[in-house]
């Protein structure tokens, strides 16, 4: 089984093992990128990658403060992370679950449980959820451990922020920018027009999106 | 001038293991720091601490002093001793006086005698079922270990036990770390300048990626140092 398989049958195991119906594990910070490393669905994925994009959520928090944080969206707009909140994805999510993804004192980032008809885990379930996450930060410290050696030679993860690279590249040299003010223009663009950060790299590695042209002129 | 109260250095024996469950730990000054505070805690003349190694067979790891190091070398030799039993039996091994020491474990009775220790008690390491070694008291007071103590007594060997436990997931998260993060900056680096040289030339990023590695082979320099010289307008590819 190789550590991508190892990764998806530990997040189905929170599905089968709980109530919940989506499971996303992601890395947010150095040594890792920032991404998400699997998930149960689109939905599971978009779910993290929005907060990953917006750089605010229950995601962050959790691996900030090395803390389990519960967030319910039924209610109303959460301050904690009002962008999130009123997002087209948070649309319809029940409960989220967050628990901090670490492999002993490394920090990786979360894993994320939620659904529709998500609810409240007891204690029981926690500790049930604690001792799954404690099994997908080994696996996901292995995965980027073969990442690192495999070098160019591997096959793209699905959620890869290769292109997210690239396109940040591009734009340095599009508009003689630093690689954080590119990365923020990217960003700022996606978030002006409801886009992922990876559409919109996309976009621009493809030559259909130039940032340096006057709004009216990029597509 | 008094002690502290018993619950005070409890948690200053708690809070020791909990910060040094850091990356630079190291299990020997742990080990020895452990049996030292021990000694301090429980009133005993001497502590000291046996591991099974991963063929089962146990190993002195500390002790408060060289007498006690022999003492204990001598029980494991013999297979016979109260750390020996408190080791397979996983529950705690107490004897109150000389007398009773001799009963039990004659070939030792000796050496303990001889060094003036007139109990002892030995509290097993648990780690889920088993058992990895013991956390042995030597006293040159007469008596079982006070019932009382016995809760603390376990709770520093369990906290001992976690200690080791987590010390070789540290030390991986630490090779870990090292290793991708470097990873992590030389693959950035990287696709960022394919992304330069990309929009640059106006080519695609194939193109961009062998341009690149040409540059760094021709120079003799690495592909990562070439990379960061393009993102920071250095070098022009």
């Amino acid at each position: 089984m190789t550590t991508d398989d190892e990764l998806a049958t530990l997040l189905a195991s929170f599905l089968t093992l709980l109530p919940v119906e989506d499971a996303a594990a992601s890395s947010l910070g150095r040594p890792f990128d920032l991404e998400v490393l699997g998930a149960t669905s689109v939905r599971a994925a978009a779910l993290t990658e929005a907060q990953i994009d917006l750089g605010e959520g229950p995601v962050w928090e959790a691996y900030r403060t090395g803390r389990t944080v519960t967030t319910d969206m039924h209610g109303a707009v959460e301050t904690r992370w009002p962008f999130f909140s009123s997002s087209p994805v948070a649309v319809g999510v029940g409960v989220i679950t967050v628990l901090p993804l670490a492999f002993g004192p490394l920090r990786i980032g979360a894993v994320s449980l939620s659904g529709v008809a998500a609810t409240h885990l007891d204690e029981q379930q926690m500790t049930v959820a604690a001792n799954l996450v404690l099994l997908v930060g080994r696996t996901v410290v292995a995965q980027a451990l073969e990442r690192a050696q495999d070098g160019e030679t591997r096959r793209d993860p699905v959620f890869s922020r290769r292109e997210v690279h690239q396109a940040t590249g591009m734009l340095i040299s599009q508009l003689g920018v630093t690689p954080a003010d590119a990365l923020m223009t990217l960003r700022a663009h996606a978030f002006s027009h409801s886009m992922t950060v990876r559409d919109v790299a996309a976009e621009i590695v493809a030559k259909r999106l130039d940032l340096s042209l006057e709004p009216d002129d990029r597509k | 001038m008094s002690a502290p109260p018993r619950e005070k250095q409890l948690l200053d024996t708690l809070t020791f293991v909990a910060d040094t469950l850091v990356d630079d730990f190291d299990v020997v000054d742990f080990l020895h720091d452990l049996v030292d505070r021990c000694a301090a805690i429980f009133d005993a003349v001497d502590v000291g601490l046996v591991l099974a190694d991963e063929h089962g067979e146990l190993v002195v790891m500390a002790s408060t002093n060289e007498r006690l190091h022999l003492i204990e070398v001598l029980q494991l030799s013999a297979g016979n001793g109260p750390c020996v039993d408190a080791y397979h039996s996983g529950a705690l091994v107490t004897a109150g006086d000389i007398e009773e020491i001799a009963r039990r474990w004659p070939p030792f009775a000796s050496a303990a005698r001889d060094s003036g220790y007139q109990s002892v008690h030995a509290v097993p390491l648990r780690l889920r079922q088993g058992t990895i070694g013991s956390l042995n008291l030597f006293s040159d007071k007469l008596g079982e270990l006070d019932p009382r103590d016995v809760p603390a007594a376990q709770t520093i060997a369990d906290v001992c036990t976690i200690g080791l436990v987590q010390e070789r997931t540290i030390r991986e998260a630490s090779l870990a770390r090292d290793q991708l993060q470097h990873a992590l900056d030389a693959r950035i680096v990287i696709e960022q300048a394919k992304g330069v040289i990309a929009h640059s030339r106006d080519i695609d990023m194939e193109t961009a990626w062998r341009m690149l590695r040409q540059r760094a082979r021709s120079h003799q320099a690495r592909v990562t140092d070439i990379a960061r010289g393009v993102i920071d307008g250095l070098i022009t590819i």
